[in-house]
């Protein structure tokens, strides 16, 4: 098989001539059968040891969608550890247990009205918000210098501490926008953690305008705003006819009003309701679970249809990156197109929600085989020139990615 | 999956990588004692790996090559499809054709004792956690105590209507103040009733008692509403409202780390809370009795009581879905005695019974 893999045909306009460089691709040669055997193990591990298998599972996992990517014929490794991934989580942990332990200590102390209080309460959520930035970057860094080709190894290099405040910053500017920044907001990031990757000793080159993001970005954001307002209506017209949330009201105010107050503020005496003749326990199951129906629904329709809005803008930001990196000599290019994105993602969340995320080692299959297609890589890469870094490479693995953000793979 | 690559290097061929650079030269092995020699097609010596420290990174499975490291040689690798050379090699190491097993093996092994140790650690938590909440609770300053109980109790009072009977309220008072323990820590109880048709009362922290209008409805005679109050005053004693909070939060921190807030999480937390509250409510029960006995009131009113809201609950909650354990059980464990005074006499009873009366309603 040539290094040409099957569909993927390359967009006519590319950001930079590229000539008749010849055109390389990455080709995935993973089967379902191994995938889906290492994603059942994975589950049944984690099962009966507390979940602490998932660390090595996923390394599995990892190292299986690795070792069956390829390159100018040879197979990409994963070296990371199920070890480092655990430590990595228990280090969190442990700050997590520390500081949120410490907080509740703070705010009982202080009285929940308290000004003390108040700030601690909007500081927690800042400081979660800031990690998950954190995470993003030292995750990355993980990743890279535990992927060897031909013998090297990846790298990154800058700090995820300074990463983490420029992305909240960025991001904070994004919302005082009503997220019609967002295209500048995440040229930028990527630009910031692209041009910070290695492999071996060289580095990936990138700088974009995100001036071509912005015509998909507004018509999914219109789209979207349009579609979330109809769904709005839908919910409110269903609860409205309905009448559902005030026969829930009615109900709890009935019956067992105080089971719910006295949960956190004392303890209840053994008392229980006796004017239940309308509003029976099965009533108020009964109606909650319609509720709840209600909003699960308007979720899962907004999820399916977001990722149909921003697909073309997905396509635009891959096209954008791909067509503005270098790498050595080499360029690249991505064909994927809005529809195709919209028809990956889409297709996943149906796949991995009706089959009660059974079928997710398909989805994880689908979008690897995706990414590889619609990935091409122009020019001849100076293997003698590429040689191993020497850059620090992290101890421990996404600890703050696995608490934030459990990621497809 | 052979590949013809830009230097003309033939497929299906042993090659190797240095580490250094990312070009793949061919070469062949030769084993010569402890050691594997890396020869280039012109007979050359590029690296000398000891046997006993190869490790296989992977197999191929479609080519059958085995992808081989060194422990000393960080990204040198040796790419070795199957030959009589390498046969002798795996011969020789016998770790080496059963790698996958050894890797495996040594997974297993590290997962089964780190989940010994999570389940000691979530042992000692579970059987630890109550009495250590009890010593934390009990550590807490009165003050702090006292002005979140002020908070609590303020939700209730400012969202609420509350019944302002003067006589009523002094005749609770006073029944409270009787049956509250000398050693009762912190400040004297306040009473508050509230306009609630649940036959229900509330123990908050910082001393603090909340009536239901409900209860003193249900109540048939002065003993059974002494007997909830008894039940509710020694929460107080027993330090519970406090005990409770301190033993929600952490449970909450660790089931919120540990699982990210997800239903499993919540559900173990919900059953966690529930095996308390059931200890709780019997061990308050149980210093209920021993309140109204203290305080030379009639002490069987607790259980006349819950016999009777029990009559009137309808039956299909299942007994451990409820928070509280079956009320038939609880009256049997504490029937308490008829010995002792009645607790309120008429006038006062009168007053505690018309307490949310309209007339004297300010609320």
């Amino acid at each position: 098989m040539s290094d040409q893999a099957q569909g993927g045909t390359l967009p006519q306009t590319l950001a930079r001539p590229v000539g008749s460089l010849p055109e390389r691709q990455f080709e995935y040669v993973g089967r379902l059968g191994p995938l889906y055997w290492l994603f059942v193990k994975n589950l049944l591990l984690s099962f009966i040891t507390f979940g602490i298998y998932r660390f090595w599972g996923r390394t599995n996992i990892r190292r299986y969608i690795w070792s069956n990517t390829r390159f100018m014929g040879d197979a990409f490794e994963y070296t990371g550890k199920g070890s480092e991934l655990f430590a990595g989580f228990l280090i969190v942990f442990g700050v997590f247990f520390v500081v949120s332990t410490a907080i509740q200590i703070l705010v009982l102390g202080f009285g929940p009205e308290s000004p003390v209080s108040a700030v601690l309460n909007i500081v927690f959520p800042i400081f979660i918000g800031y990690f998950v930035f954190v995470a993003q970057y030292a995750a990355q860094r993980y990743r890279l210098t535990r992927t060897v080709w031909r013998g090297l190894r990846g790298g990154m290099t800058g700090s995820a501490w300074r990463y983490g405040f420029y992305a909240f910053g960025v991001t904070l500017l994004t919302g005082l926008t009503l997220t019609l920044a967002r295209p500048w907001a995440r040229t930028r990031l990527i630009e910031r953690r692209l041009s910070n990757s290695y492999f071996g000793d060289a580095k990936v080159s990138v700088a974009f305008s995100s001036r071509p993001l912005y015509p998909s970005y507004i018509v999914g954001l219109a789209a979207f705003a349009v579609g979330a307002a109809v769904a709005g209506y839908a919910i409110y017209a269903v609860l409205a006819e309905t009448n559902l949330m005030e026969r829930i009201v009615d109900l709890f105010s009935m019956s067992g009003g105080g089971f719910g107050e006295s949960e956190s503020s004392g303890s209840e005496s053994g008392t229980v309701d006796k004017t239940s003749k309308q509003g029976s326990e099965e009533e108020i199951v009964k109606l909650v679970f319609l509720v709840l129906g209600v909003y699960v629904a308007a979720f899962i329709f907004l999820a399916l249809f977001a990722s149909i809005c921003f697909a073309w803008f997905d396509a635009a930001t891959a096209r954008a990156t791909a067509g503005n990196s270098t790498f050595q000599d080499l360029r690249f290019a991505s064909s994927a197109t809005g529809g195709q994105i919209a028809w990956l993602v889409t297709g996943n969340i149906v796949l991995i929600l009706a089959s009660f995320l059974l079928a997710y080692p398909i989805a994880v299959q689908r979008t690897i085989r995706f990414i590889a297609t619609h990935c091409h890589v122009l020019g001849t890469l100076d293997v003698e020139r590429l040689r191993q870094n020497t850059l620090v490479k992290s101890r421990t693995g996404e600890g703050l990615l696995e608490v934030f953000d459990p990621g497809m793979f | 999956m052979e590949t013809t690559s830009p230097s003309g290097i033939p497929p299906t061929r042993d090659r190797y990588l240095d580490g250094v650079t990312a070009s793949s030269r061919p070469v062949r092995i030769a084993l010569s004692g402890e050691a594997l020699n890396i020869l280039d097609p012109g007979g050359r010596t590029l690296a000398a790996w000891p046997v006993a420290a190869l490790r296989v990174i992977d197999e191929n499975r479609q080519n059958g090559s085995m992808i081989l490291s060194v422990t000393d040689a960080e990204g040198a690798r040796l790419v070795l499809y199957p030959s009589d050379e390498r046969r002798e090699l795996l011969a020789a190491r016998s770790s080496l054709a059963n790698w996958q097993r050894h890797r495996g093996l040594g997974e297993l092994r590290t997962v089964a004792i780190w989940s010994g140790v999570v389940l000691a650690i979530a042992a000692a938590g579970y059987f630890g956690w109550r009495p250590l909440a009890g010593v934390i609770a009990a550590a807490v300053p009165q003050a702090w105590e006292e002005r979140l109980g002020d908070t609590f109790r303020a939700a209730f009072t400012d969202s609420m209507r509350t019944c302002n009977g003067g006589a009523g309220l002094a005749a609770l008072q006073t029944l409270v103040e009787r049956i509250a323990p000398e050693t009762l820590p912190g400040r004297a109880i306040t009473v508050d009733v509230v306009r609630q048709g649940q036959p229900n009362a509330l123990a908050l922290p910082g001393s603090h008692v909340l009536v239901f209008e409900g209860l003193i409805a249900e109540a048939d005679s002065p003993e059974m509403l002494a007997g909830v109050l008894a039940h509710e005053i020694a929460h107080l004693d027993l330090d519970h409202p406090t005990r409770r909070i301190v033993e929600q939060l952490g449970l909450g921190v660790i089931v919120t780390v540990a699982f990210g807030g997800s239903d499993v999480g919540n559900a173990g937390l919900l059953l966690a809370t529930l095996s308390y509250s059931r200890e709780s409510e019997a061990e308050a029960d149980d210093r209920a009795i021993e309140l109204l006995n203290d305080a030379g009131i009639r002490s069987d009113g607790l259980a006349r009581f819950f016999r009777k809201i029990d009559g009137d609950r309808p039956s299909d909650v299942p007994d451990w879905l409820s928070t509280h354990p079956d009320l038939e059980a609880r009256a049997a464990a504490n029937p308490g005695s008829d010995a002792g005074e009645s607790g309120l006499d008429d006038e006062a009873w009168t007053a505690v019974k018309t307490v949310c009366a309209r007339t004297t309603d300010n609320g």
